[in-house]
């Protein structure tokens, strides 16, 4: 398999490629052939797709310097977590000096909600911001197109390239400069709380949020989590939102949320997503968001202003 | 072990208390600590009230050390009158504070350093130290700042504040409550004054509640303030030893250790 490059993409030369297959046997077509590209070009190559995927290449191209698979476990559900992840896991290739490509595949078929799957095609979406000035790398995205149809438009629309018939082509559903179409969130389950909150109620706020997750089953550990993330929220409305905000609470299909919405207006879409450094002044609140909840949704807009739900999976 | 409490009246001070004692603007210090310093006699304590001399005649004005006239800190003062009541046989030496700001370039380092000291005195050395803080004198962020370095608070002002940092043993701090985004720079503060006179500062934190990360990166820059300076958190849970980590504060750079 030969794949052709139409065209250099972003100033850097990193590269997102949608490759849609239909079953397994295709599946470890396209990626083998992918790497076997890679290796023919003595190029460093990481793995980091589903276990069961993951099984079925190794048994093809076994682990060694040049093909590394990694333990997707930890962030494959979690889509804020996922930038971050890549960049550590191409880091030391990159370092390497050789060029890198990756094999990327989220696990789809175990997604838990709506807005679990439009936050990873979104996450998708964000790789091309996050590795516009570097480092120069290929990502190929594996997509089972036994899923409907409308999802995989969705997702041509987040990878600049096609792999179609063994050869890459532009995807004409891209548009670099269009934003992201989100589609709108969906109403707070009845019955749900509210509470406003401004500066000196952060303890109220999570007195709040306690009593709620209390109510569900939500203690210790992850109730502090919670807590934790839910005041880097309300911080920030209070320091950059308008001084204050409105939190609302309520469970859904197993999972509490916390909604906080306020008039601020949350330009870099990137913001989280990155690991910050103990020299970095600011910037460390979303990322523990990210980090500590199970999803997060993050709705910016100058004119409607800021909303952001944590979700966090109830016990039992 | 010294635990925090709001006392209902100066009546209840007890041995090696470190007490906050907020009035009213119009509150005369003397006459609202009247009972206190009468109850040195009942009790057999040595009494000293550190605070401007009096203009007037006043029953009280043998007992006034003046910190204008001190030869030396404030400190040694009281630890003078503490081995000279040791010595005399007096059950204890109670401290009337009243404190008033003073005229240096920042008047915020230097009352929280010489309340971090009496704080260490009380602790070590069971005194009694009461601290009257005017509201004619303080404003309210300085005063909330105040209580969180006092165990012991009494007053009709209900200031009180998010997390407190005191002396539990001869080597180490309690810190208790919440250190979240309004009292960061308030923390920062108390451990860059700690650490300027001790290389290593051990706290115990099983009763913190919690800690976000804008009081993280105050902890992070207060230990990174001083060269070889060290902090070390005792008794930390593992959220907050999972936030630290994610925060990219578990790095040789920052010399904190957090300890289970």
């Amino acid at each position: 398999m030969t794949s052709s490059s139409p065209t250099p993409l972003g100033s850097n030369g990193y590269r997102h490629e949608l490759y849609p297959y239909s079953g397994s046997d295709e599946f470890v077509a396209g990626a083998v052939g992918f790497i076997q590209e890679a290796l023919d070009s003595d190029e460093a190559v990481v793995v980091a797709v589903p276990q069961e995927k993951a099984s079925l290449l190794r048994a093809q191209v076994r682990e060694g310097d040049t093909v590394r698979y990694v333990d997707t476990s930890r962030v494959a559900r979690h889509p804020g977590r996922l930038i971050a992840a890549w960049q550590e896991w191409i880091k030391e290739r990159v370092s390497e000096g050789r060029p890198v490509r990756g094999i990327g595949e989220s696990p789809w078929d175990q997604v838990r909600s709506a807005a679990e799957a439009t936050e990873l095609r979104y996450h998708e979406w964000l790789l091309n911001k996050a590795f516009a000035q570097g480092p120069a790398w290929w990502l190929l995205c594996p997509y089972d197109v036994a899923r409907d149809d409308a999802a995989l438009t969705q997702m041509a629309r987040c990878h600049p390239e096609i792999r179609r018939d063994g050869r890459t082509v532009l995807s004409e559903d891209y548009d670099a400069r269009a934003p992201y179409e989100f589609a709108a969130l969906t109403d707070p389950c009845d019955p749900y709380d509210e509470f406003l909150y401004t500066s000196g109620d952060l303890p109220a706020l999570r007195e709040k949020i306690a009593a709620c997750a209390e109510q569900h089953g939500l203690t210790g550990r992850r109730l502090r989590e919670l807590h934790l993330a839910a005041t880097e929220v309300a911080t920030n409305s209070i320091r950059h939102g308008g001084g204050h905000g409105v939190l609302r609470t309520w469970s859904e299909e197993r999972r509490l949320v916390c909604e906080f919405r306020d008039a601020g207006y949350l330009e870099d879409p990137l913001a989280g997503r990155t690991m910050p450094t103990a020299r970095q002044v600011g910037g460390r609140g979303l990322w523990l968001v990210h980090q500590l909840c199970d999803l997060v949704e993050i709705r910016s807009t100058p004119h409607d202003g800021t909303t952001i739900r944590l979700h966090t999976e109830l016990p039992g | 072990m010294r635990t925090p409490r709001v006392l209902p009246s100066l009546d209840e001070v007890d041995i090696g208390d470190h007490v906050c004692h907020l009035l009213g603007r119009s509150d005369d210090v003397i006459d609202r600590s009247r009972a206190f310093v009468a109850d040195g006699a009942l009790h057999g304590d040595k009494v000293v009230i550190v605070g401007p001399a009096p203009r007037t005649e006043s029953e009280f004005a043998p007992l006034v050390l003046d910190p204008a006239r001190l030869q030396g800190s404030l400190l040694a003062a009281v630890r003078r009158e503490a081995a000279t009541a040791d010595r005399e046989g007096f059950r204890s030496l109670r401290v009337l504070h009243h404190v008033v700001p003073g005229p240096g370039a920042d008047p915020s380092e230097e009352w929280l350093r010489s309340e971090l000291d009496l704080e260490e005195f009380a602790a070590d050395t069971g005194a009694m130290v009461v601290c009257a803080y005017s509201g004619a004198d303080w404003d309210l962020p300085a005063l909330q700042q105040i209580t969180c370095v006092h165990p012991h608070h009494v007053g009709s002002r209900p200031v009180s504040p998010a997390f407190r940092v005191y002396r539990t043993e001869q080597e180490g701090w309690t810190v208790t409550g919440t250190v979240d985004s309004d009292g960061a720079v308030a923390f920062g503060s108390i451990l860059c004054t700690l650490l300027a006179h001790t290389p290593t500062v051990r706290l115990r934190c099983q009763t913190v509640e919690f800690f976000d990360a804008a009081g993280m990166r105050a902890l992070a820059d207060a230990a990174r303030h001083l060269p070889d300076r060290k902090i070390v958190l005792e008794g930390t849970n593992e959220t907050v030893r999972l936030a630290w980590k994610l925060s990219g504060f578990a790095v040789p750079d920052v010399p904190v250790v957090m300890a289970p």
